[in-house]
This record gives C-alpha cells, structure tokens and sequence, in this order.
C-alpha cells in the first residue's frame, strides 16, 4: 500500500515537473520584426529606416493620392470639376461640404504623421551614421520628408495664411511632431510656428543633401519645396530666389511637351520629385480616380479657361460615359506620379518677380512665355498677375494645387451648404479647411476644432 | 520542447513500471443486454461502470456487455445520452439484463466538463449539451449553425448566405472589445484552430471543416465554474465537441443520402424603370441640372432613352438585376457513410463524407470529403491507448467580399434602365460605351474570375490511459491539429482587378497552422464511508501553434485559360510569414459531493503565454462552487410533485488572450500586418516601426459569478435550469485609440472594464408519453453588456464615416452612435438632424439642423437582442418523428450600410429602393424620405436614417422522418432505415426590410476590435439560405 502511494507521489511529481521547463518554450520572438536595438545598429540600417520614410509617403492617403486629389477637388468650381465617384469622401471636398466623420480626413493626417514618424526613427539613430556624407545627406533626406508632411496638413488642416498678419492665433495650425511613437497629446501649434519648423528642415535639407542623389531628394529638391513654402506665405523674394535655385542648378530640364511630364515609367527631365512605383509596388492611385473609375470629370467650365490649341488642353480625353478626364493619369501601370516638377519653378519664379518686380533670373514674361510656348501657344508680349494665375492653374491642373493656390490668390469657388444650394466661398470660408478628423479629436482633449465643424 | 516530451514519455514509462505495482487479481465477469423501453431494440453504446470506480465497459451494437468486477464492487450504473440512468445492486449476479427509459430530462445525461465527465445532476456549474440526435443531417455548412436556438445563452448568428462564411458564436454576450469574443473549441480534448485563416477580410469558416455527422454531442461551458478548468481562454465560454467512438460487436454500417434545394430568405424591393427614370430627372431638376440626368439616362439605356423625348420610355430597358445573381442550383448532395464495430479489446468508429453544397448566389460552393477513425484498445483492464484522427479537404468557391464592386450583391446598385447584354451580346459595364452602366458589372467575376480556397485539415490525437490504482488513472494526450490553406484566385483580363492592361492577375496564397498539445492529466475518484464522492484532476498543458502564410502574385497572362500563376510574365508580390504562440497551463480540479446532497467544487488553472511580456505573462484562474440538490432532503424526498431540486452557485476567474502575438513590444521590421505592404520604396527596402509596443501587456480577466436552480417537477415530467449570472471583465485587452501624431491609430493596453449579466431559462416538457409522445423544449436568455470604463476615454470610435458603431462607456459593446435623423423639412425638402447638443448624449436639444456637422452624436440604438431563445416541439408516433425549432432574437436594430447609396436621394446613380418613392417633393409634404438631389448630400450620411428594428422569428428547422419497421427492415437485412424531409429557415417574420435580419457585413472584420464592434450592420451582404431537404439513412 505504502509502496502504491509513493508511486503516485513520484507521478504527480513528474507531471509538475513536465511543466517547469516550459518557462523558456513561453519565450516567442516575431520573424517579420525586431527590437529597434537588435535592427537598427549600423549605418546600413539607418539608411534603411530612411527608405521606410519615403515609401510612407505613397500611401494612398498621402502623395499615392488623397492629398492631392482632394486639394484639386476642395479649389474647383462645381462648374468646373466635379466627382462623379461612388466614394462620398472626396466628394464632399468637391461640394465644398465636408463632414466631420470624412473618411479620407483622417487617413490623410494619419499618413502624413506616420511619414514624420518613419523621418524622426531615422533621426533619432543619426548617431550610427559615420560617414559625413552619409550622415548629411541621410539628415537631409529625413528633414526633407518631416518638412513636407507638416507642409501638407497645414495646408489642408490649418487656416488659411493670411498676407501681412503674423498667423500666430492659438491653434490655427496642426501640431508638430520632432519624436518617433510619441504619444503625448499634443496641441495645435500656430501656423507661423509650424512655418518656422517647415523652413528650417528644408534650410537644413538644403544645406546637406547632394546636389543629385537618384529618385531620391536633392538639394535642388529640398529647394524646390522651400519655394513652394516660401511663396504661400507670399514671402516672394525668398520663393523667387529658391526657384531660381532650382532652376539654375539642379540639372533638371523642361520636357518637350507637357504631356511627356506623364506616365512614364521613370523619372522625366523634368521631374523633381516623383513617386517612384513598380509592378511590385503600384502605388499611383492617381491613375485609378483620375482615370481608371472616371471619376474626376473635368466640365466646361475648367475646360474652356484653355485656349483651343493649348496642348495642355488635347491632354484631356473623353472617356466611356462621354466624362472629360485627366490625360496625366492614364496610365494604370507602374507610372511615377510626379509631385514637383521643374515647370513649377518658372511659374512661381514669373509670381514672385512680378509681385516684386524684379527679374531675377528671367522676367516674368520670358518664364511665362517659356511655358506657354511649350504648350503650342503664343508668347505674350505683356503680362498681368491673372496672366500669371492662369498659366499656373492651367499648367498644374489635376497635380493637385487648386485649393492652396485659391486661397494664396484670395479667390473664391462654388459648392453646395448643407440644404443643397449652391453657393460661392471666398478663400478664407471655413468650409475650404478640412475638420480635425473626428477620432483624433476624440482621443487628444488638448486639440481645438476648426471652425465651422 | 523535446525536453517536455521526454519528461511526458518518462511519466508515463514509470506509469509501466508500476502496472506491476499495482496489478491485482480480477474478480468475476457480469454480462447481460440492454434494450430500451419504448421500442425494444437494443442500446449500443450505453456505458456500464462499476459505481464509485473508473471500471466500466460500453454495451456493443447488439446492446450486450461484459465486463470484469472485482470481489468488492456492488452496484452497476448503466447511462446512455437521453435515457435515463439505472443503478442495479450487483449481488451474485453474473448477468444482468437492463431496460433504460428515454428521458427528456437532462438531470442524469453525462456531460463533458474538460479533462473528464459528470453526470448533470452533480455538476455545480452551468453546461449546455446538445446530442448528435439534435443536429444530425442538418443541411447547414458547419454545426454552429445547427445548434442555433438550442442552447440558452448562447447566440448565434451566421454572417450571411455565402457559403463557408463567417459564423459569429457568443456565448452569454461579448466579453472584450478587442480581444477575440468566440469561445474555445475543444474536439476530443483537442484545442483546435476556430479562427478563419484566410487573406482576405471576410471570413472562411474553419469550423466547416467538421462533418457534423460524426458529432456525438456538444457540450457548452457556460459559467466560470464550468470553464475555468480552461483557464486562460475560457473567458468567452468552452465548446467541447465529442465525436462518436467504437463500439464492441458486429460491425454495424450506416449510410446516408440527402438532396437539397435552397434559395435567398428573403429580397429587397427596388424601383423599376419608369420610377428611377421619373426619380434621376426629378433629382436633375433640383439641383437646376436636368440636362445631366438625362444625359445619364442615355447612357445607362445604351441610347434607348432619348433626351429629346424624354417622356417616351417605351423603349428603354427594364431589368430587374437582383434577379441575375441567384443560383438555379442551389442546394446540398451529401453522402455519408459510416462503420462501427470491435470486440472487447478494441473499437473502432471509421466515417466519411461526401457533401456538396451550392450557394444560393452564382459561383459559391463548398464540397467536402471527411473522413474519421477511431480506435480505442484496451491493453489491459487499466491500460487503454486509443487515436483519432480526421481529415477533411473541403474546396469553397468563394466571392468577392461584400464592399467589392465585384460582389454579386452590389449589382442591385445598376440602373434598371442598363441592358445586360449589348447589342453585340458582351456584358454591360462600366467601360462598355454601347451599354454603360455606372460600376463594373460584377456578373463578369462569374465567368472571369476564380477564388478557390482549397483547406486540407487533420485533427489526430492519440492517448494513453492507465489506472494506476484503483480510482486513479492518469492520461496523456498528444494532438496535432495541422490546417492547410490554399487560396488560388484568378481575376481575368475583363475583371476590374485584371484589366487596364494587367492581362489579368493572379495571387495565391497559402497558410498553414501547425496546432499541436500535449496533456496529462490524474483523475481520482473515490467513494469514502459511503456518503463521500471525491473526484481529483490535477494536470499540464503545453500548446505551440505555428502559422505560415505565403503569398505570390502576378499578372500579365498570356490566356485567361492559362491562369495559374507560373504563366504570369510578370510576378508582383512574394510574401513570407511566420507567427508563432505558446501556452503552458496547470490545472487542478476537485469535486466532492457529500451524503449525494452536498456539491462542492475547487478548480484553477494557471496559465502562461508567449504573447505578454515577461513580467505579465503568467495568469492564475481559480474557481469555486457549490450545489444543493434540495430534493435528497427528507422534507422534499417524498413530495409528489417536485422530484427533484437543486440549487448552485458559483464564482470564478476566467481570461483571455484572443489577441494577435507579439504585442507588447515595439518593433521595427519592413513587412507588417499591422500596416501593410512593405516598407521597400522604389525597389529598395525599408525599415520603420509596426506598432508601439506595451510591456505591461498581460491578461484580461472575466470574474463570474452564477446563480442556478435546476428543477424537475412531476417525475421529471418537467425539468428546467434557472440561471442568473453577472460576468464583470476588467483590464480589458483594448486596442485603444491613440493620437496618431504618434504614427499610429492605437496601441494595445490593459484599460477599462465591461459586464455581462443575464438570465437564462430552460424548460424541457413531456407533454404527452405513449405512443403518441410529444416533447417542448423551450429556451430563452436575457444578456445585457455594458461597457463601464475605457479608461482615460470615453468612446472608442472605429466608425469612419459609413458605420455607426463604437464602444462608448455606460453603453453596450458596438453602440450604434451618431446624429439623430429628424426627417425631412416639409418647407424645402432638406433632411434634418436633431441638434442634441447640451447634454452629454441626452437627446437634450430636440431643434433640428440641415447641417450634419451642427449637430451631436446621440446613443442611436444597440445591435445586441434584448432575449433571444428557440422553442423546440418534438412529436413521434410509432415510427413517425415531427419536429420543429421557432428561434428568435428580439430588441436589436440593424444598420444599413448601404442605404447611403441605395436609399439616397441620388447623390450617386445607384438604383433606388422603392420605399424612396414617398420622397418629398413640393413644400408641404410631410415624409421622411428627403428631396432628391442629384449627386448633392441629402441626408444620405451615416445616421439614425438607416438604423431599423433587427428583431426576427424564424422557423428554423422543421423535420419529418419515418423510421420503417423493424420488421419489414429484417426482410432486407437491414438493421434500420429512415427517411427525412428537412425544412431550414422557411419562414422568417421580422420588421426588418432588407434581404435578411440575421446579417453581418463581412469586410468589417479585418481587425478584432472591428469585428467585435461592427454589430448588426448590412451592407449588399447575402440573405441567409432557406432550404428544403429530402434524405435517408439505412444501417446494416
């Protein structure tokens, strides 16, 4: 009997002790990702967080496409652009009526700070960077991509930059990030404050990156942006003098037609910066609205801005259901969807020595005449600002500019209030700045919403 | 892990050494048949245990038994599933002959309470079963569906009429808001793989994979005290599925055949031609833009409307879409056959199956091969060793998922005036200028397109048990459950996905989940002085669940005919995973009942897993209860009416760790889940941070307590359970919203806290007995959830702009939560909101606005049933068997998705349903359908405007069998026969005017969190099936 329980001792023993080496068993790592110690530890590695960066920024909801879909929508007439999509969130942007719970509202300021996020992961490891030309060039790369990211919201987010005010009203801009998976629920900052973070990245990202540096950015890139930074807050004479920058230095040169700008599988002459995409990447979802659905139809009332045989104007197509397209999507395939291109630079080079009177590099003429010729039309023999808006808006139509450049040239536009009717909105209309997405408000007590929303 | 098994062979290699200890002499051998008293014939299968010991024996196909007893055994108990148990006093016997009586009752049914049985009467806890005689030859996809109605508390509701599809099972409501919600699946003892494997957001069923006629029964852990032995996961309650086993004697066959023919519950109502023509131009005209309307209408009519004419629609098409998606062969082929049989030393059960079933829409399928073996061998009186093994290959032809332009049901969207065909007899479509429509045209997925998920599954286990003394026998199980999932999808060169110069495009994918378990277990059970029963668990659990997923894709083929992906010219993605998740777990048991009166239960298990980090990873999970049968007291023993009364309660902690691996930590990596697609750019690759981690991260803990009374009242003529309970969960595992300047949307915590509590009631009558016997069984359960804290947040808000639902503290899981529809103003025809501002939530501003963005969220309503219950009749008369199951789910509403586009004022030009008709349209009407209004918002936002009562009552099953007599049967040597008609949701009465109120949106459910929260929603998502089945089976 004695021998019988001793047995069933030593058992029970034996099952817990069966147990015990589990300990190490419960110790399970990820195969598809690590500890930022185990990966990031060399130079390589920051390199590749900075790759990680950039392909943030093809997100659909980022350059891939919203960002610059609903800007073009938010700055047309309804006589001029309208929707015809079944997806209600980029058509809200085209009604001017856009709703606190808009979908694309808070993928897009998701994506940019997810970019911003994937730009400080590589700042905050620089200290792995040996090499100096590395290590400048990477630092510029990742300033360039946090630059360009608060840029974007804070047009879209922010209010509208007013000429001649300071811009420092309490939550008037979006708040800024400099930290990787910061949680902190930050506050709103002023649109000059967010301005000043802007500037100073892309000063920085002038200073060190290469004058060439493949799809990548440049200097010449950092410059261009800086430009368009410069410009929207009609600080011309610095907008002028980057443009003229990127003009006489960055070895881009204008394509031979507007058209040969699009659809291309690399990098045109022209292009400053592009999203690259590939067969294993297709991340131009520009081509599927513009295009592939039908669903931005372009009216008669854009259409007829062109003159007759503006090449610019042939690009446009009619589609299936006698819809008027963008030409400069219409390839579905593997096409770098081009983001700033040398055009823009002339035309914001013509603004600003107009608006000075100056002609630093060219007189606005020659540079507007430069475009206008290229696109099979007659040089002017004189200029006024409108000369200049409209080559602008014709030149840039469907890349995405209409709404920031209606609100630098204090214009107004047509959409529909909440009964329905139509109505026109000046530049500084509440309705052309885009809600505080929904969620984010409910999480972060510290932000304040628009007005209006 | 080697070292584990090593230590495992080594428990059981002393557990050898000591059978030599141990042996001691047999006494003599009792024999003996057992028939059943209402017709006779022989009971197979009925257990036969010497009382107070583990030494027993099953009776063979011819109902006969030996079994070997020592000198000192007294009494045999002899129990079968549905009779009632008999205990017989041994003496000198050598044979005893026992008649069993069929119960209705369910005091004396042995149910399976995890790492063993009891008999209900003893049990503490609350468990549902539900027998094989319940289910079987139901001609549902998988056995959830089955049991629909039949347990109380437990609700479920399957995602839609796709076959294979997601089923969503919840037992006595959702205990997490973002941590799985379904409960663990036990076959056999085996833990297996329930969650649906597949790449693509919808659904597929693992649970399909099980040939329900192999189900002996199902048992349902309910409360902690029944689930806690399961510990870490048992927090959504424990399915324990048995299989049917061997038997000694003959070898017995059985064959089935049944045929079915099924169609859509129900359809929606659209507008015809003459309606949505007089609707687009009304819309055109109220916005000043007639000319586009009509300039559509010539469009969509390939030219057959004229602008110039347009009064004059005598020309124009009028096709009904919705009519084009059905299937003309819809319905099931099954053929089942089946073996047992064995001797003393072994039994054997070998099944297999053959089941075809068509979807009710174009091109859905699931055909089905299972087969089933098992043996149990006793190698001596103590040493028994036994497998199991199932393997299934089941092949669905899948659809597109509900949000797809290519989903069949979407088509409903298409303008009634749009020909199918065009004058050259290709598809209208989007792109087809001679016949336009507004969307791709998804009729072309049914003869361009291919989505075959082909799973290959295998769920063995093989154990061994040993009585190591007289009482004590240890058993250790080891069990694999390895599922292979291949997806093989093909969009041609004229599908939306294939074409724009993409020649078509093809992706494959393949998962594997390699599930393995070991167990071992000690059960004691001894009889002290009589009137003490002591019954002892004590046992270890280690699991390891490897999941691989691969997938490539390509496009640019040079045939649609030619579509397997090696023949693609150009390869566009190559993906590689692995998961992996661990489990180590202890757990003891006791249960004593003392003087047959007196129940007490002690259970715990502690439980350790990969996914939580070091300092949280360990979970402890105990139990206690205790029962009171009432009726064995003397001032009740004798009373005529009640016969038997027990009262019990119980109180536990149970968890859950249903959440994806890896958590708590951040990490970097190029590819994630979490994000999609690759951090690569420009065909370089890339690093950046996935998720931010949580160190903390440890488990969620569901404490319950239930209170019970389980009656039966004249005989037991009537018997019942009474449960109230309350489940209060607390560090939920949330997947909490966070402010995405961070980089991310959320970030896993421990944070805030829910409850369940509820009632349930279970009355079980025999009506009538004799020959005409007539049995109600009647269920109904009470559940409410409430979410009580988030933490630092109120709301957790996953609704974007198309949905409602969110999780909002003081409310139910999945709330529907957003502004107030008011209806229309009848001076101009615009949609108004209720302001609601002022209070929080109160629907304290009753002013209206046209403008969505004035006005405030307000609680809207709530997608979880206030009762839900089923109510089974039973009648039979000599052979003849009738019976039908009402179920139904009252106090829910349901949202429709879709209603943005389809009952929408024309802000798009999808089709319009006909209850849009009463539109407003001069001022001074008074409606609550808006002004339409061509492609501007009218109302046509996600609000209380589409919310409806979900409510329903549903014949679910009705059935007719013959069973021929057994002496006709004798002429054909047969040993059976009975023939079946099955009747399945054949009629539904609910206020609901979709297709369907039992609905779920299947795209919701990419994230756990969403598919915990995305409730009651319906977006073009496929009416259930209603069937009609004919069948028969024969033994021989």
């Amino acid at each position: 009997m004695l021998k019988k329980y001793i047995n069933i001792a030593a058992l029970s023993t034996i099952l817990v002790l069966g147990g015990t080496s589990c300990g190490a068993d419960l110790e399970v790592k990820p195969f598809l990702s690590g500890l930022p110690k185990d990966v990031i530890t060399s130079e390589t590695d920051v390199q590749t967080v900075l790759i990680g960066g950039y392909e943030a920024l093809t997100s659909t909801n980022a350059y891939g496409s919203r960002m610059l879909l609903n800007a073009e929508l938010l700055g047309a007439s309804l006589a001029e652009i309208r929707w015809r999509g079944t997806f209600d969130d980029p058509r809200q942007f085209s009604n001017k009526y856009i709703l606190v719970n808009n979908a694309d509202v808070a993928a897009m300021w998701l994506a940019a700070y997810r970019t911003i996020n994937g730009a400080n992961l590589v700042l905050e490891n620089m200290a792995l960077v040996k090499d100096e030309t590395a290590k400048n060039r990477i630092e510029g790369e990742a300033k360039f991509l946090r630059a360009i990211m608060h840029f974007e919201i804070l047009r879209i987010y922010g209010k509208p930059f007013i000429q001649g005010s300071a811009n420092n009203d309490a939550d008037s801009g979006v708040p800024i990030q400099t930290k990787t998976n910061n949680t902190e629920l930050l506050k709103r900052s002023t649109i000059s404050e967010v301005y000043a973070v802007i500037e100073a990245d892309l000063k920085d990202a002038e200073a060190k990156l290469p004058a060439s540096n493949g799809v990548y950015a440049d200097k010449s890139v950092a410059a261009a942006f800086l430009s368009r930074v410069y410009l929207q807050q009609y600080k011309y004479a610095e907008a002028r003098d980057a443009a003229n920058r990127v003009i006489t230095g960055s070895r881009r040169t204008l394509a031979a037609t507007v058209a040969a700008c699009f659809n291309n599988a690399k990098n045109s002459s022209e292009d400053l910066f592009a999203i690259q995409s590939n067969a294993q990447d297709n991340v131009n979802q520009m081509a599927s609205f513009f295009v592939s659905r039908r669903d931005v139809q372009y009216l008669p009332g854009m259409l007829n801005q062109f003159a007759s045989n503006d090449a610019r104007r042939a690009l446009f197509f009619v589609g299936a259901g006698s819809r008027t397209l963008s030409g400069k999507w219409t390839e579905q395939n593997n096409a770098v969807l081009p983001v700033i291109r040398l055009a823009e630079m002339y035309l914001i080079r013509a603004e600003a020595n107009f608006a000075l009177t100056t002609s630093v590099g060219a007189s606005p003429l020659e540079d507007i005449n430069r475009i206008r010729q290229r696109a099979n039309l007659s040089a002017l023999t004189s200029l006024t600002v409108d000369d200049i808006r409209r080559e602008r808006k014709l030149e840039l139509i469907a890349e995405g500019h209409l709404i920031h450049d209606l609100k630098r040239w204090k214009g107004a536009v047509t959409g529909f209030d909440a009964g329905g009717n139509t109505i026109n909105l000046n530049y500084d209309a509440p309705a052309l700045v885009a809600p505080i997405p929904q969620r984010e408000m409910n999480v972060n007590p510290n932000l304040k919403q628009n007005a209006g929303y | 892990m080697m070292k584990r098994l090593l230590l495992n062979s080594f428990a059981i290699f002393c557990l050898l050494l000591s059978v030599s200890v141990a042996a001691y002499a047999q006494g003599r051998t009792i024999s003996g048949k057992v028939t059943s008293k209402d017709d006779g014939t022989p009971l197979p299968g009925v257990t036969v245990m010497v009382k107070g010991t583990t030494v027993g024996t099953q009776t063979d196909v011819e109902g006969a038994y030996k079994l070997s007893v020592g000198d000192d055994a007294k009494i045999l108990v002899f129990s079968f599933v549905g009779y009632t148990s008999v205990e017989r006093e041994i003496g000198s016997q050598t044979s005893i002959d026992i008649i069993l009586q069929e119960i209705t009752t369910t005091m004396n049914e042995v149910v399976v309470i995890g790492y063993g049985t009891a008999i209900k009467q003893d049990l503490t806890g609350n468990i549902a079963k539900v027998s094989a005689k319940d289910i079987q030859n139901t001609p549902t996809p998988s056995f959830e569906q089955a049991i629909q109605g039949r347990a109380a508390g437990v609700s479920v509701s399957t995602e839609s009429g796709k076959i294979g599809g997601g089923v969503r099972m919840r037992i006595r409501g959702s205990s997490s808001v973002s941590a799985g919600n379904e409960p663990l699946y036990v076959v056999d003892g085996v833990i297996i793989t329930s969650e649906s494997q597949s790449v693509t957001e919808s659904r597929l069923n693992p649970l399909a994979d099980l040939n329900m006629n192999d189900i002996a029964s199902i048992d349902i852990l309910k409360d902690a005290q029944a689930a806690a032995i399961y510990g870490a996961r048992a927090a959504n309650g424990v399915i324990i599925i048995t299989t049917k086993k061997g038997l000694s004697g003959k070898t017995k066959f059985n064959l089935g055949y049944q045929h079915g023919w099924s169609s859509p519950t129900g359809k929606r109502e659209f507008v015809s031609t003459a309606d949505y023509v007089k609707l687009l131009r009304e819309a055109g005209k109220n916005v000043d833009d007639e000319a586009f309307a009509l300039s559509l209408l010539e469009g969509y009519s390939g030219g057959k409307f004229d602008p110039a004419n347009p009064d004059n629609i005598q020309n124009v098409p009028n096709t009904n879409w919705q009519d084009l998606i059905y299937s003309k062969d819809a319905g099931i082929s099954q053929f089942d056959l089946s073996a047992q049989g064995g001797n003393d030393k072994t039994q054997f059960f070998i099944s297999g199956q053959r089941s075809l079933q068509n979807g009710i829409l174009i091109g859905n399928s699931m055909e089905r091969f299972t087969g089933r073996f098992t043996l149990d061998h006793n190698v001596s009186t103590k040493f028994k060793i036994g497998l199991s093994n199932q393997i299934a290959n089941t092949l669905t032809k899948r659809l597109a998922d509900d949000n797809e332009f290519s989903s069949l049901m979407q088509i409903v969207a298409m303008p009634p005036v749009a020909p199918v065909f065009d004058v050259d007899g290709n598809y209208s479509n989007d792109r087809n200028d001679k016949a336009l429509l507004p969307y791709y045209n998804p009729l072309i997925n049914t003869i361009a397109n291919r989505f075959d998920a082909t799973t290959f599954r295998s769920i063995g286990s093989a154990y061994a048990s040993y009585e190591i003394i007289k009482g004590l026998s240890l058993k250790t199980e080891f069990s694999l459950d390895y599922m292979r999932l291949t997806e093989d999808r093909y969009w041609g060169r004229q599908t939306l996905e294939g074409r724009d110069g993409k020649d078509g495009v093809g992706e494959l994918s393949n998962t594997a989940v390699a599930n393995y378990t070991t167990t071992t277990f000690l059960n004691y059970n001894k009889v002290f002085a009589e009137k003490h029963n002591l019954s002892l668990t004590l046992g270890q659990s280690f699991q390891k669940s490897t999941t691989d997923t691969d997938l490539l894709a390509g496009q640019k083929f040079p045939s649609d005919k030619l579509s397997k992906l090696s023949s693609a010219a150009t390869k566009t993605d190559a993906q590689a995973n692995r998961t992996q998740y661990t489990f180590a777990s202890y757990f003891a048991r006791a249960n004593y009942k003392f003087n047959n009166r007196y129940l007490f239960s002690l259970s715990g298990r502690v439980d350790g897993s990969s996914r939580f980090g070091e300092n949280s990873r360990y979970g402890f999970f105990p139990a206690i209860s205790a029962g009171w049968i009432l009726s064995e007291e003397t001032f009740l023993k004798e009373n005529k009416i009640v016969s038997f009364l027990k009262l019990r309660a119980s109180y536990g902690l149970v968890g859950n760790a249903a959440i994806p691996n890896n958590l708590h930590q951040s990490l970097v990596g190029s590819a994630s889940v979490t994000v999609g697609g690759t951090a690569g750019y420009a065909g370089t690759s890339g690093l950046r941070y996935i998720q931010i981690g949580n160190p903390n991260l440890t488990w969620e803990t569901t404490s319950q307590v239930d209170i019970g009374l389980d009656f039966g009242i004249l005989k037991d003529r009537i018997t019942g359970e009474i449960d109230f309970y309350q489940k209060n969960t607390r560090d939920l595992l949330l997947q909490r919203p966070i402010p995405t300047t961070s980089g991310f949307a959320t970030q896993w915590a421990n944070v805030g806290s829910l409850k369940n509590y509820g009632f349930e009631f279970v009355i079980n009558t025999a009506n009538l007995v004799g020959d005409l016997k007539w049995n109600t069984n009647f269920n109904i359960a009470i559940n409410r959830n409430e979410i009580t804290s988030l933490g630092a947040d109120s709301i957790l808000d996953v609704r974007g702009s198309r949905y409602l639902n969110v999780a909002k503290v003081g409310q139910p899981i999945g709330t529907f939560y957003g502004r107030e529809y008011a209806g229309v103003n009848p001076d101009n025809g615009d949609a108004l909101y209720y302001l609601n501002n002022g209070t929080k939530d109160a629907k304290g501003n009753r002013a209206t606005t046209n403008d969505f963005n004035q006005a405030k969220d307000a609680v809207l309503g709530n997608p979880n049933p206030n009762w839900i219950g089923g109510l089974t009749n039973t009648f039979s008369y000599k052979g003849v068997e009738l019976s039908f199951l009402l179920q139904w789910v009252q106090g829910n509403q349901i949202f429709n998705g879709a209603g943005v586009f389809m009952s929408a004022n024309f802000i798009y030009e999808d089709n319009q349903t006909t209850d849009q008709l009463k539109r407003w349209q001069k001022p001074g009407d008074i409606t609550d359908v808006p002004q339409f209004r061509l492609y501007v918002n009218n109302g046509s936002n996600a609000s209380s405007r589409y919310l409806t009562d979900g409510s329903y009552l549903r014949l679910r099953n009705v059935q007719l069998a013959y069973n021929v007599p057994t002496k006709w049967l004798s002429k054909a040597k047969l040993s059976s026969a009975r023939i079946y008609i099955i009747g399945q949701n054949l009629l539904t009465f609910t206020p609901y005017k979709g297709w369907d109120p039992e609905v779920s949106t299947d795209y919701l459910g990419a994230t756990t969190t969403n598919y915990n929260l995305f409730l009651g929603n319906d977006f073009y998502s496929t009416p259930q099936i209603k069937s009609f089945t004919v069948g028969v089976n024969v033994g021989f």
